[in-house]
């Protein structure tokens, strides 16, 4: 039984392209907070 | 190149992934924090410690 889509997780393409965009907008958040994490550790203590 | 890359959750099973990816991320951030406290200029138990005792 040929697969007849491409998708192997039964999402459409529709759903997928949804879901990266929630996903990719975590993922910049997650970014953000980890540029001013480091960006406060550099204030407090250089390390170079 | 990048704008088919929604492509990934026709291949990987979000939940999976999602489950996989906090995982290592949880377990990368300890093993760093733990990497920092095992130097002396990260330290910041000590660095406390220090300037408690010495304040």
């Amino acid at each position: 039984m040929a697969e007849d889509n491409q998708s192997w997780t039964g999402l459409t393409e529709d759903e997928a392209k949804e879901l990266h965009e929630v996903y990719v907008s975590g993922a910049v958040l997650f970014t953000g907070v980890a540029i001013v994490a480091h960006f406060l550790v550099m204030v407090w203590r250089p390390w170079f | 190149m990048l704008s088919k890359f929604y492509k990934i959750w026709l291949v990987f099973d979000p939940r999976r992934v999602f489950v996989a990816q906090a995982v290592f991320l949880f377990a990368l951030a300890v093993m760093i924090h733990l990497v920092l406290l095992s130097t002396d200029h990260y330290n910041w138990f000590d660095i406390a410690a220090q300037k408690a005792a010495g304040g």
